[in-house]
C-alpha cells in the first residue's frame, strides 16, 4: 500500500467542501428526536430519567437486550485493563502525541509520561506490571503501533485545528434523553473555516458496527454545532482511512436507531425496575458472539444458542 | 429587583445579597471561624472555602470524601487555556490557526502561573506536555466554538478567581468564571461553561457565581449564561433578588455542614484520617 493511501492527511485535504445538509434539517431532527424522547419516557417513574444513550449501549440493545440490561448493571465497576484495551489506550496517545508534538521516538517512555499527565493510573499499573514480568514486552507492543501512527498521522496542516478526545452531547425532551460521545479527533469545522472531519480510531479489525457507532457521532456533532461533519472516518492501524460523507439520510437514518434505541431502552429500564428481580422480567434474548463476553452467559438460557 | 436594571439596581442588589450572606454566616456561626487576634489568618487551613465544586458536596450523603486534588490534564487545560484565550489574537480570519501556536507559546512561559500548576507543567516530560497541549488546544476550541471571538469578551485570569472573604470570618467563596462581558458600571455578563450533564441545580450554579461576583465587586451583574461545549448550547438566566437568594442559602447550608464536619474532626481527632 503506497503511503498516501494511509495518509490521513492526503485524505482531509481532499475533502473540499463542507456538508450540504441544512441547518434547516438538523433543527427538524432535533425536534423529532425531542418528541420522540417524549414519548418514551412519558410513562416512566421520576427516578428512571434520564436515560442514558452512549453507543455502546445503541449497540448492544439492536444486538441482543439481555446484555444491555446485563452490561448496565455491571458497568459501575470499573473495566479492568486487559492487553486489547492497552493496545487501544495506546494507539489514542499515540495519535494525540503525532498531533500536538510529532512522532513518539521512545514510544514506550512516551506512552508512560502521558498517562502521567492524565493521572491515569491503571495505565501506569498495566505497564508496571507486563514490565515486571518481561523487560521488552512494552515495546513489542507499542513500537509497531507508534510507527503505523507516524505513518499515518504526520503532516496534518494546523488550519484543521485538530482536537482530541472531544465531546458532543446532546439533551432531548429537556434532559430525560441524554446521548455523549468522546470522539477519538475531530479536524475542521466551525472555527477552522474547513469541512469538518470526524475521526473514531480502532484499534483491531474492521466490525459492521464501526460505520455505525461514527455516524452517531456524525449526528451528536450535528446537534451541538448545527452543522454537520463532511466525512466521519474510521482509522485502523495499518490500513487506508476508510472515510464516508455525511449526507442527511444518513443522519436521519442515525436518529431513526436512537429513537428505536430510546423506545427499548425506556421499556427494558421500567420493566426491570417494576420487577426488581430481573428473572420475572424478560428481556428479549438474541444470541450471537457477543455471548462471549455477555455477564449474564452463565444464566441466559438463549446464549450460545446463536 | 434584578441585575438587568439601573446601575444603582446593581448596586442594591449586591449590598441585599452581602447582608443576606452575613446574616446567614452569622447565624450558622455564631463566634466560631473568627480570625485569631495576633495570628495571621489561613482560612484554607482553619476557614471555611466554598468553591463552584464544593458548593453541593454533602459529607453525610456522599459515599466517599473528596479525593486530595492532583493536577491532570483535565484539572489543567481550563486554567491553561483561560490564559491562551487571553493572549490569542482574534482578528486573523481563522482563529483555529493560530490556536496551537498560542497554546505552545503559552506553555513555553509558565512565569506568571499559578505556582502549582506551573511546578506540575515544568516537571512533565516533553510526551506529557503534549499531552496538556493537546488537552488545551481541545478545550479552547470548545468556548470559541460555543461563544465565537467577540472582542468585548474578557476572559478570565485563573490567576485570581472570582473569590469573597467574610469580613471577620475565616470563610471564602470562590466561583469559576471563565469570562465576563460589559464593566460593573455598564452592566456585566458573566459566562460559567460546564458539560455537565442538565440538573435542577444549574440555577443554583448560576446564581452561586453571580453572588461571589456581585459580593466580590459590590455590584451584581446583569445575567449569568450557562454554557456547554460538548452541547453547543447556552442559557441566559437574569440576575435577581431570587437568584443571588438561592445561591445564598446554598452557601450557608455548605458553610453549616462543613463547620459541623470541622467540629466532629476536632472531637475524634482519628477521623480526619480515616480512608
Amino acid at each position: 500500500m503506497d503511503s498516501k493511501s494511509l495518509s490521513v492527511a492526503a485524505w482531509i485535504e481532499d475533502l473540499q467542501s463542507p456538508s450540504d445538509v441544512l441547518p434547516e434539517f438538523i433543527d427538524e431532527l432535533r425536534t423529532f428526536l425531542d418528541d420522540r424522547a417524549r414519548d418514551a419516557t412519558s410513562g416512566l417513574e421520576e427516578g428512571l430519567v434520564p436515560l442514558r444513550l452512549l453507543k455502546s449501549r445503541i449497540v448492544s440493545l439492536e444486538r441482543c437486550e439481555r446484555l444491555a440490561l446485563a452490561e448496565a448493571s455491571e458497568s459501575r465497576a470499573p473495566e479492568p485493563m486487559t492487553a486489547e484495551r492497552f493496545r487501544g489506550n495506546a494507539l489514542d496517545l499515540f495519535v494525540i502525541h503525532q498531533l500536538a508534538a510529532g512522532r513518539a521516538l521512545d514510544p514506550t517512555e512516551v506512552i508512560r509520561s502521558m498517562a502521567a499527565a492524565e493521572g491515569d493510573a491503571a495505565l501506569l499499573d498495566y505497564m508496571e506490571t507486563v514490565e515486571a514480568g518481561d523487560d521488552g514486552a512494552l515495546g513489542a507492543v507499542l513500537d509497531p503501533l507508534a510507527t503505523v501512527v507516524a505513518d499515518s498521522w504526520s503532516d496534518i496542516a494546523a488550519a484543521w485545528v485538530p482536537r482530541t478526545q472531544t465531546r458532543a452531547s446532546a439533551v432531548f425532551d429537556e434532559g430525560s434523553v441524554i446521548c455523549t460521545g468522546r470522539l477519538d479527533v475531530e479536524l475542521g469545522g466551525v472555527i477552522s473555516g474547513r469541512p469538518g472531519v470526524v475521526v473514531e480510531v480502532k484499534s483491531g479489525q474492521p466490525r459492521q458496527e464501526h460505520a455505525a457507532e461514527v455516524y452517531f457521532y456524525a449526528l451528536l456533532v450535528a446537534l451541538r454545532d448545527r452543522r454537520a461533519p463532511a466525512a466521519v472516518l474510521r482509522w485502523y492501524p495499518g490500513a487506508a482511512p476508510a472515510i464516508s460523507p455525511v449526507s442527511a439520510e444518513v443522519l436521519e437514518s442515525v436518529a431513526v436507531r436512537i429513537v428505536d434505541s430510546m423506545s427499548a431502552w425506556a421499556r427494558l429500564v421500567a420493566g426491570s425496575a417494576a420487577a426488581r428481580d430481573q428473572s420475572d422480567f424478560a428481556a428479549r434474548e438474541s444470541p450471537g458472539a457477543w455471548c462471549n463476553w455477555c455477564p449474564d452467559a452463565a444464566v441466559c438460557p438463549s446464549a450460545g444458542s446463536g | 429587583m434584578t441585575g438587568e436594571g439601573t446601575r444603582k439596581e446593581r448596586l442594591d442588589l449586591a449590598n441585599f445579597a452581602r447582608q443576606r450572606l452575613i446574616a446567614g454566616l452569622d447565624q450558622v456561626l455564631g463566634e466560631t471561624f473568627r480570625p485569631v487576634k495576633g495570628q495571621k489568618p489561613d482560612v484554607f487551613t482553619d476557614g471555611i472555602v466554598i468553591s463552584s465544586f464544593s458548593l453541593f458536596y454533602r459529607p453525610d450523603e456522599d459515599d466517599s470524601p473528596p479525593t486530595p486534588f492532583m493536577e491532570s490534564t483535565f484539572t489543567s487545560r481550563r486554567r491553561i487555556g483561560l490564559m491562551v484565550l487571553r493572549n490569542l489574537e482574534t482578528p486573523s480570519v481563522w482563529v483555529g490557526e493560530s490556536l496551537a501556536s498560542c497554546v505552545t507559546a503559552v506553555m513555553d512561559s509558565p512565569e506568571g502561573w499559578p505556582i502549582g500548576l506551573r511546578d506540575w507543567v515544568e516537571s512533565l516530560e516533553p510526551a506529557g506536555r503534549a499531552a496538556v497541549v493537546a488537552a488545551t488546544i481541545t478545550w479552547c476550541e470548545g468556548a470559541l466554538r460555543l461563544v465565537g471571538t467577540d472582542p468585548r469578551i474578557v476572559w478570565t485570569d485563573p490567576q485570581y478567581p472570582t473569590a469573597w472573604m467574610a469580613p471577620g470570618r475565616l470563610v471564602r467563596l470562590s466561583a469559576n468564571i471563565d469570562a465576563v462581558i460589559g464593566t460593573p458600571v455598564s452592566g456585566e455578563k458573566l459566562l460559567v461553561m460546564s458539560d455537565a450533564a442538565p440538573r435542577s441545580t444549574d440555577r443554583i450554579r448560576a446564581g452561586f457565581a453571580a453572588l461571589v461576583r456581585a459580593v466580590g465587586i459590590g455590584s451584581a451583574p446583569e445575567r449569568v449564561t450557562i454554557g456547554a461545549p460538548s452541547r453547543g448550547t447556552t442559557e441566559r438566566l437574569g440576575v435577581t433578588a431570587d437568584l443571588l437568594e438561592l445561591a445564598v442559602d446554598q452557601v450557608i447550608q455548605s458553610v453549616a455542614l462543613a463547620a459541623d464536619s470541622r467540629s466532629s474532626d476536632r472531637k475524634d481527632p482519628t477521623r480526619r484520617s480515616d480512608p
